[in-house]
């Protein structure tokens, strides 16, 4: 609206400006110069006509030149009586009188004028007067053209005209500087919103990293330590969910406003996108006023948001890094922030967390391992292990355990919880699982090919193969490159990675039955798994965790818990494996029990395929 | 021997400076009607002794001629327009100047650029939608601009170069 009028100003005044200056132009190049002009010739040439009239009467000028100079006054009065030039001149009092006064003169006298040698003294005589009659009126028009009402009025014109042109010019000056001002402010306000978050208000990532490299800049000037505290919202896509988008903007606003209470004048609260903040504190000395700084943001965000008669709790997962104590630079101060960060929220409480050099270093070896280990499957720098499950009894394998191994060159020998978990972190648990299965599988076709003793190969899978991969493809892919029976392969799976997805694990687990697969359920008693569940799973074995083993070597023995999974395993039906059987006496005991076979050092360490294969050849010569 | 050639060298310049002259002066045909146009100044031809080209109508009707159609600030609406080209008649009598002075019957003069001209159609009319013009009616001869065809004639400078009842121009 503001705008529109301005524009409006602007417009009319550039117009109305230049109409005003060429219409003065007109009036003062025009009327001044060729009006004038023209009376003036008219009187002059009225004047230049008589004088020669009288001359050729006293015989002094020649009748042709007479002819010419009463042309010349008539061509003078048609070019005042027509065109654009000569029109002001006819505004003059009685101008266009005396014009027609003049032509009809000329008119009626013509004749006589051509005859004019042969005609008498009288007539002559009553033209001059005729003529010379009209010379009072030519002369007051010419002194009109100059000083007249109209020339006067044009010059009143030309002054009125000059202040309205002064009073527009200054509309288009103030319009001008109004447009000025305008972008000016745009300018600052673009600038303003590309550095603010339009829903908080409050400064953006792109301000927050500006800021940064300020702080950074002062610090090192000043000698001083920072802190950057990333604040992130637990479960703010549930919230947007439950009680809609608008209730999570509402929550972002109200975090921004509290967060901002939190901190003090000299410190940045940004958002940094999503329901994730940050805070720049400058000028500490040590961490315990970041310290402080997270326990008030802890608080401030403990009370409960109520929107629309609902209580939100929040939760928040804030990681503080401190410069120059945890790094060298402000970007890697962020990134251990965000690292601490994310700590406090994979280790679900409500608090703050500092950032220490063991969460570095755990990214790191996270980092280069997930580096490593798809180069490390191609190389086959992996490698197989294999522990046997025997017979209590009589100490017959009839099993293998394949467990993963892998030997990196900086950090050594890499457990298998941790393999399993970078293969997830870097998305390549299909590739590992295929890998995995297709060298167990190959390893006990081998055995088999050559004459050693048939067992089962137990191949472990983690909840994630288990439940997002293709597993049934790969076991078929694996079992068809390598030519193993579908018997021979036994599948092993966590108890906690059924109960994730009971319904789906059931799928699964029937589909690899239907393969021929024999399924083992590991770690057995540590998990929740449901007694009514056990029923439908199509497993064939059990194997009980090496912790309820070690209640045999307690004094006295506690035996309740595997007493009751063996109890459990027979009403279903189903055969039970012992893991981490370490003594003769645990042997007896279990056989005492009932449990029928067992995994541990009392019979074998995991060991690779080549002592393997010289422990089940010693078993086939001793069978033989 | 030195005065006879001295002589003889004197009679072949003379000869060639009778010869250049007279090849320059009076080749032009010259007028049978009255007069109406003189060109004087720094031309080569001319049709009389004294270097001074004069023209009948006959004779200016007998040159290249063009017409248009203008309006003017001193006529009401469109007219045709018929005359010399003013370029034509200078190559005619070839003309040296680089000013033309245009001397009216009363006269008025006024100076005119050649260079300003030299790239238009522009004529000294003799003929005004099929008639002769008389005295009075800007006659016999109006120095006109083709203002409506050439717009950027049409200006106040210009204007004034519009001299009608035209009766000599002198090359300078």
């Amino acid at each position: 609206m503001f705008l529109s009028l301005i524009v409006a100003v602007f417009v009319v005044s550039a117009y109305v400006t230049f109409m005003k200056h060429s219409e003065t132009l007109r009036l003062v190049t025009a009327s001044s110069k060729t009006t004038t002009w023209a009376a003036s010739e008219l009187e002059s040439d009225m004047l230049k006509f008589l004088y020669t009239f009288e001359l050729y009467e006293t015989g002094n000028r020649t009748h042709d030149e007479v002819l010419l100079r009463y042309e010349l006054l008539w061509g003078r009065v048609n070019m005042l009586k027509t065109g654009d030039e000569t029109q002001r001149f006819r505004l003059i009092k009685d101008a266009e009188t005396l014009l027609t006064r003049l032509l009809t003169t000329l008119n009626r006298n013509e004749q006589m004028v051509l005859d004019f040698p042969s005609l008498n003294a009288t007539l002559a005589k009553k033209i001059h007067q005729e003529f010379a009659s009209l010379l009072p009126s030519v002369r007051q028009a010419n002194i009109d053209s100059f000083l007249g009402p109209q020339r006067l009025d044009d010059l009143l014109k030309v002054h009125k005209l000059q202040k309205e042109f002064g009073f527009f010019l200054i509309g288009l000056l103030l319009s001008g500087l109004a447009f000025i001002a305008i972008i000016l402010i745009e300018s600052t306000r673009h600038k303003m919103q590309s550095l603010h978050d339009s829903l908080t208000g409050l400064p953006n990532r792109k301000y927050f990293n500006d800021r940064l490299s300020l702080v950074e800049i002062n610090s090192i000037k000043k000698r001083q330590k920072f802190s950057i505290h990333i604040i992130d919202l637990n479960g703010f896509k549930s919230i947007n969910d439950t009680y809609g988008h608008a209730a999570g903007d509402q929550l972002l606003k109200e975090v921004a406003i509290r967060l901002q209470y939190c901190i003090s004048a000299d410190d940045m609260v940004a958002r940094l996108g999503g329901d994730e903040f940050g805070i720049i504190q400058e000028g500490i000395n040590d961490s315990s006023r970041a310290a402080l700084l997270g326990d008030r943001v802890c608080k401030a965000l403990s009370i409960p948001f109520c929107f629309n008669d609902i209580n939100i709790y929040p939760r928040a997962s804030i990681g503080i890094s401190l410069y120059p104590d945890d790094a060298n630079s402000a970007i890697d101060t962020m990134g251990n922030a965000d690292m601490a960060m994310y700590r406090a929220k994979s280790s679900n409480y409500f608090g703050y967390n500092f950032f220490d050099s063991v969460m570095y270093e755990d990214a790191l070896r996270l980092k280069i391992l997930g580096n490593a280990l798809p180069h490390a499957i191609i190389r086959n720098e992996l490698t197989l292990y294999y522990q046997s499950i025997v017979d209590i009894q009589t100490g017959i394998i009839t099993g293998v355990e394949a467990l993963i191994r892998w030997e990196h060159s900086r950090y050594g020998f890499i457990a298998a919880r941790e393999i399993i978990s970078v293969a997830e972190q870097i998305g390549q648990t299909t590739h590992f699982n295929e890998w995995v299965l297709k060298t167990a599988c190959t390893q006990n076709k081998q055995w088999q090919d050559e004459g050693l003793p048939f067992v089962y190969m137990s191949v472990n899978v983690s909840q994630v193969m288990f439940i997002q991969d293709d597993l049934i493809a790969s076991v078929q892919h694996a079992l068809a490159v390598t030519g193993l029976a579908a018997k021979y392969l036994t599948i092993e799976i966590t108890e906690d990675s059924i109960m994730v997805e009971i319904d789906r694990a059931i799928d699964i687990l029937g589909n690899l039955k239907r393969l021929g697969v024999s399924l083992a359920l590991g770690d057995f008693g540590t998990g929740y798994s449901s007694l009514s569940h056990m029923k439908e799973l199509p497993v064939q074995r059990l194997k009980i965790n090496h912790s309820f083993v070690q209640d045999l070597n307690e004094d006295p023995k506690d035996t309740r818990f595997i007493t009751t999974i063996l109890q459990l395993a027979q009403s279903l039906d189903l055969n039970v494996v012992a893991e981490g059987v370490e003594t003769e006496q645990n042997r007896l005991d279990l056989l005492e029990l009932g449990c029928h076979f067992g995994q541990g050092y009392l019979f074998a360490i995991p060991m690779p395929a080549l002592h393997m294969t010289a422990l089940l050849l010693k078993q086939k010569d001793g069978m033989a | 021997m030195g005065i006879i050639s001295q002589s003889a060298l004197r009679l072949c310049i003379a000869f060639f400076v009778v010869i250049a002259s007279v090849s320059h002066a009076d080749e032009l045909p010259h007028p049978k009607g009255q007069v109406v146009l003189t060109i004087t100044g720094k031309i080569l031809n001319s049709n009389s002794e004294e270097g001074v080209v004069r023209l009948d109508m006959a004779m200016l009707e007998s040159l290249p001629a063009f017409t248009f159609q203008t309006v003017t600030p001193w006529t009401e609406g469109l007219h045709t327009y018929k005359g010399v080209l003013l370029n034509e008649l200078l190559a005619w009598v070839d003309a040296e100047g680089d000013q033309l002075k245009v001397t009216a019957l009363n006269d008025y003069s006024t100076l005119v650029e050649v260079s300003r001209i030299k790239p238009y159609p522009i004529i000294l009319a003799y003929k005004s939608d099929g008639d002769y013009m008389k005295v009075r009616n800007k006659g016999p001869l109006w120095l006109l601009y083709p203002l409506s065809d050439y717009p950027e004639l049409d200006t106040e400078g210009d204007y004034s170069s519009m001299v009608w009842q035209v009766k000599a121009l002198v090359v300078q």
